[in-house]
């Protein structure tokens, strides 16, 4: 089961890097060879902490993790949410030095590959290290896109945003559709990716859910009317870059299928 | 960390489900004066009447309710002249 996932989400991993560069038979090749050892991580576990050294990179088989950094205050601020197919730590393996937190949200595996075999492959693939140069550069987009949600959105539609924002992101990994999806998450996350307060998500999901924006039951969300939410959260896809991620066909066992569109 | 509950009790009680974590009292307090500053904000930007009467009440995980914030007892204000 677990090698399984691993060896879809590798293949997926690897037709999102060939959308974004032009990879050939010896690029495949060495990014299967690449070693990796498999970790359960149960939630709310750290993956990395701020100024761990860390010891290779991490990709998301299944389930979430999220990035995030805490004030002297204690105030904690989500930098980002990470889904399966995820390098979370390109950056890692490059800068040395973790210079925020990731931390699981639900039970996450993850495969982590050494840093030296990463260095290796980015060394002498120049290919593979583009691909993984545009992996960090559409995060960067997104981190653009939530600066705008933390400091000009308004809290209703920075909700709607980051709504918009996850339903996109799991359809095109083939884990959602953009009229519904899992979200494993209680107030307390969307508002530290907002910087606001849990109370006041609170008050916003059950507005929306009034306004028959979204429909919420338990952990799931529909969105009968896709482009009214996106119209209140003034959500462009554009930043995502889904031109440059592979839409891979769905291997047996996962769930959800991607929505033709 | 503790978990501390916060409904909202203005033109509908909204109950809180999932609790958020707070190192203790004092903080959740402060937390749920946040949430009212925001709430309140919100309404003043919209043009909209404040119901000062409105409260969040802070319940632990014991399900006591430790602190009742009346949106009221946050002003405090002088005009001078």
């Amino acid at each position: 089961m677990t090698a399984n996932a691993t060896s879809d989400i590798l293949k997926r991993t690897f037709q999102k890097f060939a959308m974004r560069a032009p990879l050939d038979e010896e690029d495949r090749e060495a990014f299967f060879a690449l070693p990796f050892e498999v970790r359960a991580i149960d939630p709310h576990r750290y993956i990395v902490r701020e100024g761990d050294r860390p010891s290779g990179a991490t990709l998301i088989i299944n389930g979430l993790a999220f990035r995030h950094k805490v004030t002297v205050e204690g105030a904690r601020q989500i930098l980002s949410v990470h889904i399966p197919g995820d390098f979370i730590d390109l950056e890692g393996t490059l800068l040395e030095v973790a210079d925020h937190n990731v931390q699981a949200l639900t039970a996450c595996q993850v495969a982590i590959v050494p840093r030296p075999a990463m260095l290796k492959l980015i060394d002498t693939h120049a290919r593979l290290g583009r691909a993984m140069w545009i992996d960090t550069l559409i995060d960067a987009s997104i981190y653009r896109e939530w600066i705008v949600n933390v400091g000009r959105r308004d809290a209703r539609s920075g909700t709607c945003h980051l709504l918009c924002e996850f339903a996109r992101r799991l359809e095109a990994v083939g884990l959602g559709e953009v009229d519904g999806y899992e979200l494993p998450m209680t107030q307390e996350q969307p508002a530290d990716a907002l910087g606001i307060t849990p109370v006041h998500v609170n008050r916003i999901l059950k507005d929306l859910d009034r306004e028959g924006l979204i429909v919420r039951n338990k952990r799931f969300v529909r969105v009968p009317n896709w482009e009214a939410l996106r119209k209140v959260g003034g959500f462009n896809e554009m930043y995502l870059h889904l031109d440059k991620f592979a839409r891979p066909p769905i291997a047996a066992g996962a769930s959800g299928a991607p929505l033709s569109r | 960390m503790p978990q501390y509950y916060m409904h909202l009790f203005n033109d509908e009680i909204l109950r809180d489900q999932s609790g958020a974590s707070f190192p203790d009292e004092q903080a959740a307090r402060e937390g749920a004066i946040r949430a009212i500053s925001e709430l309140i904000a919100e309404h003043i930007v919209a043009g909209q009447p404040v119901d000062l009467s409105n409260r969040i009440e802070v319940e632990d995980d014991r399900g006591d309710v430790v602190e009742t914030i009346k949106f009221g007892e946050l002003f405090r204000g002088t005009a001078s002249a």
